[in-house]
């Protein structure tokens, strides 16, 4: 740079331009000469940005023919006027840089997307809402970088299936009554389009919790039953039990989410005529059927998931192959539903374990699945089931099978029930993998329906206290110690120990228990309080359970937005930060599912 | 040596199961059997009671206000289950799948089957069902002493000593009728009981949300003993 020279040269003017940019006048007065020295500054210099020139002048007063720096009087900056257009290697940086081109094409993709969807409702003939329960923004960005290291990949890149759907947006999860929200009221609102108490299933606000009298005129109509109504082939799938909260905001009406069956309700409810939520399902097509006058449907087509003991009676005779309980089952009304569903669809078929499921004829026109007592195993721990069980996605892929024969379309609901489990059991390594296998089913989905004719709608119905913290280098293992940029050993917290990146704020903290795959061993033990040394520890085990800060019994639910994502007709309208209930809206006008069933009804 | 050393073990472990009685292993599998726990370490001594209870493939530790249970499965898991008897309420956890970390024989008779097979024969007393054995079994680190009923595969009386510390079990009854031990295994079963993954969901239950916020873990039966001779549970945490 000029500005930094101590001596300009006199040399010939044209040379002198060519190699430095700059130029040279002398002239003289009485004493000295003057001498005025010209540099052409660069783009992108500090003085100009876009270019221009510097003018240093003064007089020659050594009288050795050149502006030494004592010698500089005056500095003249004129700068060029910004550029009207950018040249191709002005913009090479850019231009040749991956992430530059990857985001372009992407911005590109979007703007066909959106071009391209319907926009239309009633373009929806078929409607999948996949439910990871507890699956907050935190748990998808972990599993996403763990399902990318399972991969060989550093992790951070990778995108679950789901994430490579053309919308999204954000829902607000909370209950009318409550900050941070239960299953029961998130999903009833995301099912019918109406937000609602914590711990109540497809009620409105009206109704008070555990009150069966409360009930009356507060039934809401869910999204699976307009679709049942307007003749579409309905499922049910879930790996939690399929009376828990999620599952049963599709089917049941109840002031209180653990009312699964006449054994859990107290005994004025049974007496005011409340219904537990099992024999709801079993029911569901007459209870549908005496709701909406000279309505004839069908009923659910596919129901998959756990929950035996609420389906049969408490008496050992009933045991299925493979109960863990002495009695498995939990009815004392001696009911046994799975036989009154039986009697009810003697063409359909029940099944309880892996080979009857394997069996499943894809043309099966009606099928009850109950694989487990209480909920379905983990994907991790899914091998040490008894009788064997079917995975997320083998459920979802059978169920598409099924439903899709109805030239009406179908209404599915798919819900991971036990990613929720493991965060509360303070077990990230279930938590996400879990959410993997999820990721895994709408993969199924997305590969076994016709994209112009189906939504996918994809979410959860509330967060987590997980989070993912510290300074960790990229492709750091998500669920190992801290390791710094540039380094291979672990930071050091300020008491001297390493620390991992996942984490909770609260519940059971540290447990180690190596290989162990069922997260609620941990339970096991009282809470651990404060810091542990995990320095000998494989904080990547199966089994290990990560540190907390305030000590609970079980780490609890979080009350930040979660994602929604979408593809196919209506998808459009996942957009923004909206109420949870907008998803029913969503479906509604995708699938023209209440102006079908009201067709219907009113036939 | 090492060869005489495998056939005396052998010899043991013939001695011990050979000739076990059918009929008595037959009313051992429903019993009811009452220990009184004394711990003594320096000059300070405790005790309390435990009950041992069995019922085919379940067994229950019970203390004070807390009954462990366990269900052996035919996979050979064990499913625990703890009831809170205060509060007529229980929590039901999934099988552990991981063999070595729990074992059923440490459950069902206190002392795991293999430190029994390890341990040495001193002496052997009285015929059928009443026959018992004195064991015993030292290392480094600790000195234990059973007065063994093999053909009721039930502890009479565990003598450990490790250091300055010493826990004696002693055998105060046992009791094999049927409808008590049926009784009593059908109120714990009648309890309403909640599966430990349901818990954080429930924090309305006023028994669950003590549980959420306060741990509300509680070890109340103490004493089984791994083939190492370890204690498999603690010192009973309150919260």
């Amino acid at each position: 740079m000029v500005t930094k020279m101590n001596k300009i040269k006199l040399l010939p003017l044209a040379i002198l331009t060519s190699l430095t940019g700059c130029s040279i006048d002398f002239s003289t007065d009485s004493d000295n000469e003057t001498l005025t020295v010209a540099t052409q500054l660069e783009v992108g210099s500090e003085l100009c940005i876009n270019g221009g020139t510097q003018t240093l002048s003064g007089d020659d007063t050594n009288d050795n023919g050149e502006l030494d720096a004592d010698e500089i009087e005056d500095t003249k900056v004129e700068c060029n006027a910004p550029e009207t257009s950018l040249s191709s290697e002005q913009l090479a940086s850019l231009t040749n840089n991956q992430w530059f081109k990857d985001a372009q094409a992407k911005v590109s993709s979007s703007q066909t997307n959106r071009e391209t969807v319907a926009k239309e409702s009633g373009k929806a003939k078929n409607v999948i809402l996949f439910v990871g329960d507890g699956m907050g923004v935190s748990t998808v960005t972990a599993a996403r970088i763990f399902a990318g290291q399972l991969n060989g990949k550093q992790g951070e890149e990778h995108q679950l299936s789901f994430e490579m759907m053309p919308y999204s947006g954000f829902a607000k999860t909370y209950n009318v009554d409550a900050q941070t929200p239960d299953s029961a009221g998130t999903m009833t609102a995301m099912i019918s389009g109406v937000k609602t108490d914590v711990g109540v299933i497809g009620v409105a606000e009206g109704v008070e919790r555990g009150d069966c009298a409360s009930v009356d005129g507060q039934e809401l109509v869910t999204a699976l039953e307009l679709a049942e109504i307007a003749g579409k082939s309905t499922g049910i799938v879930t790996t939690a039990r399929i009376t828990h909260a999620t599952p049963a905001a599709t089917y049941a009406k109840s002031p209180d989410r653990n009312w699964e069956d006449n054994d859990d309700m107290p005994q004025t409810a049974i007496d005011a005529g409340c219904e537990d939520i099992a024999a709801q399902l079993v029911n569901f097509e007459a209870n549908l059927e005496a709701r909406f006058s000279g309505l004839d449907v069908n009923g659910i087509e596919v129901v998959m998931g756990g929950g035996r003991r609420h389906f049969l009676p408490k008496d050992a005779a009933f045991n299925s192959a493979d109960a863990v309980s002495s009695v498995e089952g939990d009815r004392t009304d001696s009911r046994d539903l799975t036989a009154e569903w039986q009697t009810q669809y003697p063409q359909g078929t029940y099944v309880m374990d892996k080979t009857g499921f394997d069996a499943i004829a894809t043309d099966a026109s009606k099928v009850f699945a109950l694989f487990n007592e209480s909920h379905m195993q983990y994907e991790a721990d899914r091998a040490n089931d008894i009788a064997g069980e079917p995975s997320l996605s083998e459920m979802t892929a059978k169920a598409i099978d099924i439903l899709d024969n109805n030239d009406n379309g179908f209404f599915l609901t798919v819900e991971s029930g036990r990613i929720d489990h493991a965060h509360h059991a303070g077990n990230a390594y279930n938590a996400l993998n879990d959410t993997v296998e999820l990721a895994k089913a709408v993969q199924v989905a997305i590969d076994n329906t016709n994209a112009e004719e189906t939504l996918i709608i994809v979410t959860a119905d509330h967060s987590h206290v997980f989070t993912i913290a510290g300074y960790p280098k990229r492709g750091n293992p998500i669920l190992g110690k801290v390791v710094p940029v540039g380094s291979d050993e672990p930071s050091l917290a300020d008491d001297g120990m390493p620390y991992t990146t996942v984490g909770y704020t609260n519940g059971l903290g540290f447990r180690d228990l190596g290989d162990e795959t069922d997260a609620e061993m941990s339970y096991l033990e009282p809470a651990v309080t404060g810091r542990v040394d995990l320095t000998g520890v494989d904080t990547q085990a199966p089994g290990f359970h990560q540190e907390s800060l305030v000590p609970l019994g079980s780490e609890t639910h979080a009350g930040e937005d979660v994602g929604v994502y979408a593809s196919g007709p209506g998808a459009h309208l996942v957009t923004g930060t909206n109420e949870q209930s907008l998803i029913f809206h969503v479906m509604d006008f995708a699938s023209d599912l209440v102006s079908s069933a009201d067709a219907v009804v009113t036939e | 040596m090492k060869k005489l050393i495998t056939i005396a073990v052998m010899l043991v472990s013939n001695h011990l199961y050979a000739n076990t009685n059918s009929s008595c292993v037959q009313s051992s599998s429903q019993i009811k059997a009452q220990y009184q726990i004394t711990e003594s370490q320096q000059n300070h001594q405790q005790s309390r009671e435990l009950t041992l209870w069995r019922n085919g493939e379940q067994v229950a530790h019970q203390s004070d206000n807390i009954v462990e249970l366990w269900q052996h499965l035919k996979n050979n898991q064990i499913r625990p289950i703890r009831y809170f008897t205060e509060h007529k309420r229980g929590i039901e956890y999934q099988p552990s799948e991981v063999t070595g970390k729990q074992s059923w024989s440490a459950k069902y008779q206190l002392l795991d089957k293999k430190l029994i097979d390890k341990m040495k024969l001193v002496s052997e007393q009285g015929q059928g069902c009443d026959k018992s054995q004195l064991l015993e079994f030292a290392d480094k680190n600790i000195k234990i002493k059973v007065n063994w009923l093999p053909e009721l595969q039930l502890a009479q009386s565990i003598q450990i000593s490790q250091g300055q510390y010493a826990r004696e079990i002693k055998l105060l009854s046992k009791n094999t009728d049927k409808t008590l031990i049926n009784q009593q295994f059908k109120q714990w079963d009648l309890y309403q009981t909640t599966d430990y993954a349901d818990v954080g969901d429930n924090e309305n239950d006023p028994f669950l949300a003590k549980m959420i916020n306060q741990g509300f873990i509680e070890h109340g039966a103490t004493g089984f003993y791994n083939q190492n001779g370890e204690m498999l549970q603690g010192h009973g945490h309150h919260h």
